[in-house]
């Protein structure tokens, strides 16, 4: 299937590349022109289609044969593409004109001959065309050449790299309106050329009798190569010139001026303008040149000076040299300065001051770093800067001696490590080590790697840490209860008693509760009057243990003092008798009465 | 007792391996192979962190021209070691290479951190327990103290005045960071690089973390410039 599709696109795509017809025809517009005036050659490659719209290749190579002298120039091209439907049927068509300037030199005919070129990988032929070109009449208008025409003084002879100006100026003669400046472009492989500027200076003059408005740009040229070099200069720009109609007079201007009619519907008209090709001999530079010559050519002067008149060992200092005066600054490099045992410099900082709008004329400033290796009395070096005066046709050396800078020493010095001691030998003791400086101690490896420091605050989430600080709390907290209770016996001597007398108490209280349980009044008793005694011992710090009952009941109210006397009895007669556990119930509640009082 | 050997085995191997990634190193850094000396510090300085690692690795970056991160490794160098003499001078040399203030440290500033945090907080919580101690312990057993624990209090008073000076000036350096950048870099208003510029960053410059938003902090430099800057371009020395 899909083979199918390939093979049906291939022959429809066949079909369309044979069904497409080719013409090609060539013609001179206008095809007869006067002296002075000029005409276009124009190739136009016509293609038709029925089926679809044809597509343009571009033309690479048209080699056109120049006949007696005619100046062919400034090629271009315009296409255009048509569809018409006649009795229902498409036809496509696509036009390609390739556009060619052409300046007669003289009057005459000029045929250019039929010639083959290639297109679409066919190759078809451009049909002869001739050109007429009469004399001109002598009451006919200004060609247009004399109405609108580029002018650019080139000098004659520059020097390799030198740069200088050159003032394009465009004239524009009264009564010709400019619609607007389209293109700018030069031709000068040998030169490097400023960018046009977008502002121009307008001014009028006289010309031949003619009055014109003249537009002027400054541009800088730097040849770059030597020999005679050919140079021009190129405007695409849009006019209407006075008298100018919509059918072109192939004569140039009518022969009955222009109206206002004319004017009127006049209509703009896109046209090319050049400078005349002009050719610059570039001169080499004369040799032998100086070691100090870095490419400056023009006129200058020089200017060196220190930031400062002291410095520390491994502070830098800045020395600055100046280059004033007007030639060509891009290519002004600052002066070399070699390292010395004193010094250690580095690449200069640039920086350029125009004083006009062509950064011809202006001050370059360099600016270096010197950074002192020894503290003493050192000099910075002498600086030198070469020329070439294309004036004078010969180099100027400018020179500046050289600065004298006390360095003081470094109060921050790296110095290294001893090493290991040598033998002592009798020989004289060779200084193996100085100081370091910055640059150098930065390149200096730590061979001895030491267990650092443990960084950050980490130890506070640590499980120890907490653990730590958990069990000194504790201590401290059993510290203080021990230190405490061993203060208060210290303090209280009845303490001990008391303490140990309410832990009896408790056990007998258990005692009672078990004998009530058991309903035996014997143990009750008995564990009662203990425990009574032993609250009694409690309350007053001293062993109530064999106290009579009298001495006890006098710590107690009067009521409670008659409970405790009744069942300190009453507990002597059970010693040798029974009770009921309805007794030793009544029993219990005077106890807990009494030991609550106690 | 096995536990114990294997444990010290391993540590003692860890050493080894940081100690042959220290001089291979040192070795790439003579050839001038900076970025072999560089991977080989590198991997020193995950065995086994010594100043002398991140120094040499500060040096290896600063060979291959990456000085924001030089400049990090020597700081850090100066955290593990920061009483080193080299270490400050070339810390030093490599701010003023990059225009950035060149000041000794206070005796203060080293004095506080000639032990590391954490020291100082033990040091604080066994001052502030001794301290406690040798105070309540004597009044609950209503004793007068004895010289020993005279001795006891003073030093933990000094421990503690000591420990909490120490740590107060270093509180700084928990949120202080490093600019790495190659060139100066915009601060911004906002947390967001749409955002108007509000100052600029310079490589190597000391930051002061004062705030975070997703991938922003917002800095402090050492300059008085304060803004947003992409995480990525600060990292903290601790």
């Amino acid at each position: 299937m899909r083979i199918k599709s390939i093979a049906l696109f291939t022959l429809i795509a066949l079909q369309q590349t044979l069904l497409a017809e080719i013409e090609v025809s060539a013609r001179f517009n206008p095809p007869r022109v006067a002296m002075g005036d000029n005409t276009q050659y124009i190739v136009e490659i016509k293609e038709t289609s029925s089926t679809a719209q044809p597509q343009i290749e571009r033309v690479n190579s048209l080699p056109i044969p120049e006949p007696g002298g005619l100046e062919l120039r400034n090629g271009r091209t315009s296409s255009g593409q048509q569809t018409r439907f006649i009795n229902g049927t498409a036809e496509y068509s696509v036009t390609q004109n390739l556009i060619i300037d052409a300046t007669p030199p003289r009057v005459g005919r000029y045929t250019i001959p039929a010639y083959a070129f290639e297109y679409k990988g066919e190759r078809y032929v451009a049909p002869a065309a001739t050109l007429e070109v009469v004399e001109r009449d002598a009451d006919a208008g200004p060609t247009t050449d004399e109405l609108v025409f580029l002018k650019a003084e080139i000098p004659e002879s520059l020097y390799v790299g030198q740069t200088s100006t050159v003032e394009l100026q465009l004239f524009i003669a009264e009564g010709v309106r400019l619609s607007g400046l389209n293109s700018f472009d030069r031709s000068a492989d040998g030169f490097t050329i400023s960018e046009l500027p977008e502002n121009y200076d307008e001014s009028s003059g006289m010309l031949n009798g003619r009055r014109y408005s003249i537009l002027k740009w400054p541009l800088t040229l730097t040849p770059i190569q030597t020999g005679p070099q050919k140079i021009s200069f190129e405007f695409v720009i849009t006019a209407q010139l006075p008298g100018q109609q919509r059918g072109r007079n192939s004569f140039g201007r009518s022969p009955f001026g222009g109206g206002l009619f004319d004017d009127l519907f006049g209509k703009s008209e896109r046209m090319n303008v050049y400078t005349d090709v002009d050719a610059v001999n570039v001169l080499s530079l004369p040799e032998p040149q100086p070691d100090s010559f870095s490419g400056a050519i023009g006129e200058f002067s020089m200017e060196v000076g220190t930031d400062a008149d002291a410095t520390v060992q491994g502070e830098p200092i800045m020395l600055s040299v100046i280059i004033r005066g007007r030639g060509n600054f891009p290519r002004i490099e600052g002066p070399d300065f070699p390292n010395s045992p004193d010094w250690r410099n580095y690449d200069p900082e640039q920086q350029f001051e125009a004083m006009d709008e062509q950064e011809l004329s202006g001050s370059k400033r360099f600016d270096y770093l010197f950074v002192p290796q020894r503290a003493g009395k050192l000099k910075l070096p002498e600086t030198e800067f070469s020329y070439f005066d294309p004036s004078e046709r010969k180099y100027i050396k400018l020179s500046a001696p050289s600065i004298e800078v006390p360095v003081s020493p470094a109060q921050n010095t790296f110095i290294p490590s001893p090493s290991i001691p040598l033998p002592e030998s009798n020989g004289t003791e060779l200084e193996l080590s100085r100081t370091l400086t910055a640059e150098e101690a930065l390149l200096t490896l730590d061979y001895r790697p030491k267990t650092g420091k443990t960084i950050g605050t980490g130890i506070l989430a640590s499980p120890i840490f907490i653990a730590f600080n958990a069990f000194s709390a504790l201590t401290l907290v059993g510290a203080s209860l021990l230190f405490a209770r061993i203060r208060r016996n210290r303090e209280d001597p009845t303490y001990p008693i008391r303490k140990a007398a309410k832990e009896f108490l408790k056990s007998e209280q258990a005692s009672c509760l078990k004998a009530l349980e058991k309903e035996e009044a014997g143990l009750f008793y008995k564990a009662a009057q203990s425990a009574i005694r032993h609250a009694a011992t409690a309350r007053t710090g001293h062993s109530m243990m064999s106290a009579e009952s009298s001495e006890i009941a006098a710590l107690l109210s009067e009521k409670t003092a008659r409970q405790c006397n009744t069942l300190f009895e009453v507990a002597d007669a059970h010693r040798f008798g029974g009770s009921s556990a309805k007794e030793l119930a009544s029993a219990k509640e005077q106890l807990d009465q009494i030991l609550k009082e106690l | 007792m096995m536990i114990r050997t294997l444990t010290l085995f391993v540590i003692s191997a860890a050493m080894t391996l940081a100690d042959d990634n220290f001089q291979k190193g040192v070795d790439a850094y003579h050839e001038s192979e900076y970025e072999s000396a560089r991977t080989a510090f590198e991997e020193a300085v995950q065995k086994n962190e010594t100043g002398a690692a991140r120094h040499n690795l500060a040096l290896a970056y600063y060979q291959e021209k990456e000085i924001g991160e030089a400049v990090w490794q020597l700081e850090r160098a100066l955290l593990l070691e920061p009483t080193n003499e080299q270490y400050h001078f070339k810390l030093g040399a490599l701010r003023q290479q990059l225009g950035l203030t060149v000041t000794r440290p206070s005796w203060h500033a080293v004095a506080s951190q000639s032990f590391s945090q954490q020291t100082w907080i033990l040091v604080l919580t066994l001052s502030f327990w001794l301290g406690l101690g040798s105070y309540i312990l004597p009044r609950i057993a209503g004793k007068s103290p004895s010289l020993w624990i005279k001795a006891v209090r003073f030093l933990s008073i000094t421990g503690l005045v000591f420990a909490t000076a120490a740590l107060f000036l270093n509180r700084e350096q928990i949120t202080r960071g490093i600019v790495i950048v190659q060139t100066p870099m915009d601060l911004h208003a906002a947390p967001a690089s749409a955002a108007p510029q509000s100052g600029l960053a310079r490589p190597g410059e000391r930051a002061q973390l004062l705030d975070e938003y997703k991938e922003f902090f917002e800095i402090e430099t050492e300059g008085g410039a304060r803004g947003w800057i992409s995480s990525e371009r600060l990292r903290m020395l601790q």
